[in-house]
């Protein structure tokens, strides 16, 4: 765990007509780790990240990317930040108007200068490191769930991000299919070198791939540590939530 | 009532400038204008010859019974003319696109929103307002008067045959009084009515698909109102340009 803090989230408030969600979310992530934020459903882990890459600007606090407060960055200064940053939505956010291989372009032509043929070149390749060869012509609506949940990692693969983050990567996939993107998620950290920041409520997710694991609670950050910490702490809401013990 | 009416107004125009922003500094993809304008304009040609040949066939024929109460009926041309490319055919042509054009804009974006597609858009560092509702209001302002002067022609073709065809008007007094008493400011004025309600659908559509919240429901409903809300400012407008605008008064 020597590795350099690549952001770090400080006293982060968000609230939602005077219902606070966040009241004040500590964490540091590493580079190169899995961190894992689980918490039970509704309990603002979308809006934490959010919060974090930009989509949502918080009441109060920082988040230090690299040394930069994005909170307070420019439009400009989030357009570098995005070239490293790469999201996979809840529900995929695939392009529907759009083909599979323009959807994995999507970022590169908007993003990069390399030509149509090193795009098409990287759409082959991002599309073959999720297991999904030649369906570059293939329409969105053709896909499983499962299929889609895929291609949009390879979205977030194909610029090559420093860091990628999954809001629920697992969330409605069959448990195989949940186990295929746990190990996609291991391949991408592998292969690209990518920071992961996953927020789920997947217990066999968080522990098959995360390397710190923090507990989002009532707004608040009420355990961060390995999984071995999580697995044995005394914490009454860590050990409810493992142990899944109804209110 | 009113006040949400007006404050989404505002919203609108705010939307609309951004767009006209993004315009100026020649953002927006031409392929997806072009897309967009065989969508708004080349797919709406059938429901606006249908709305307009059949307003200009009842207009002719009901113009033709009054003035033929005193004995004016070979006037026909002449007012119905007028009517159609000032008003009837700009306004049911605004209305009936805001039906088929504006709601499939709400409905589109406001998908995309509530499945993330949008925030997907901000993630790879395309902005919404250049990527989407640029090329649509591009798309429909331009086509609008191209639809309407479409439909000036296939109006007044439905006029002419009831006029004539039907009510036995002479076509040589239909044509005489037509031209006699029409000028080209009055399809100008139904023009540039157009080239307004052009805007006014898509920055409406767009804007409500933008603020769709809340799933499948909020979709419909964000629909609903697109095409409720371009429907009344379409009509407020064309009062506006009517009442305002020197050229519209002349007679």
């Amino acid at each position: 765990m020597d590795a350099e803090i690549l952001i770090r989230v400080e006293g982060l408030k968000k609230s939602f007509q005077g219902k606070e969600v966040l009241r004040g979310v500590d964490l540091s992530i590493r580079e190169g780790e899995v961190f894992i934020v689980l918490g039970r459903s509704g309990v603002g882990k979308s809006v934490l990240l959010k919060n974090m890459v930009g989509l949502m600007r918080p009441e109060a606090g920082r988040v230090i990317y690299r040394g930069k407060d994005l909170v307070r960055a420019e439009p400009e200064e989030w357009k570098e930040v995005r070239r490293e940053f790469a999201v996979v939505f809840q529900h995929s956010a695939l392009f529907d108007s759009l083909s599979v291989g323009e959807n994995v372009a999507f970022g590169l032509r908007r993003m990069t200068r390399l030509s149509e043929e090193e795009i098409r070149e990287r759409v082959k390749e991002s599309l073959s490191l999720v297991g999904l060869e030649g369906i570059e012509e293939a329409r969105i609506s053709q896909l499983s769930g499962g299929m889609q949940k895929r291609v949009a990692i390879a979205r977030a693969i194909a610029l090559r991000p420093r860091v990628i983050f999954y809001d629920e990567p697992t969330t409605g996939l069959d448990p195989i299919m949940a186990a295929t993107i746990a190990m996609l998620i291991l391949k991408m950290k592998r292969e690209i070198g990518s920071t992961s920041f996953i927020i789920t409520h997947d217990l066999k997710l968080a522990f098959r791939v995360g390397t710190t694991l923090a507990m989002l609670h009532d707004g608040r950050i009420v355990f961060m540590g390995t999984p071995e910490q999580f697995r044995e702490c005394s914490n009454p809401v860590v050990k409810k939530f493992v142990e899944g013990i109804p209110d | 009532m009113i006040s949400g009416f007006l404050r989404e107004l505002g919203a609108v125009a705010l939307l609309g400038w951004e767009t006209l922003r993004k315009f100026v500094k020649g953002e927006g993809e031409l392929a997806e204008i072009l897309r967009q304008m065989e969508l708004i304009g080349v797919k709406s040609v059938p429901v606006v010859t249908l709305t307009t040949v059949f307003a200009g066939m009842v207009l002719s024929l009901n113009t033709y019974i009054g003035f033929s109460r005193f004995g004016a009926g070979q006037y026909t041309g002449s007012v119905v003319g007028v009517a159609l490319a000032k008003e009837l055919v700009p306004v049911l042509a605004g209305i009936v696109i805001a039906g088929r054009v504006g709601a499939a804009m709400a409905a589109e974006l406001g998908t995309m929103k509530v499945t993330e597609q949008i925030d997907a858009l901000y993630t790879l560092n395309a902005d919404p307002v250049a990527f989407l509702v640029l090329p649509r209001t591009v798309a429909s302002t331009v086509m609008l008067p191209v639809l309407v002067l479409f439909g000036d022609g296939v109006a007044h073709i439905g006029a002419y045959a009831v006029a004539v065809g039907l009510m036995g008007v002479n076509p040589r007094i239909y044509d005489y009084y037509l031209f006699m008493y029409m000028e080209p400011w009055d399809i100008a004025v139904g023009l540039i009515k157009a080239l307004s309600f052009g805007i006014i659908i898509a920055l409406v559509g767009c804007y409500k698909g933008l603020k769709a919240e809340g799933g499948a429901e909020g979709v419909g409903r964000a629909t609903t109102s697109a095409v409720v809300h371009a429907s009344i400012t379409i009509l407020i407008v064309d009062f506006i340009w009517g009442k305002l605008l020197p050229w519209t008064l002349r007679y």
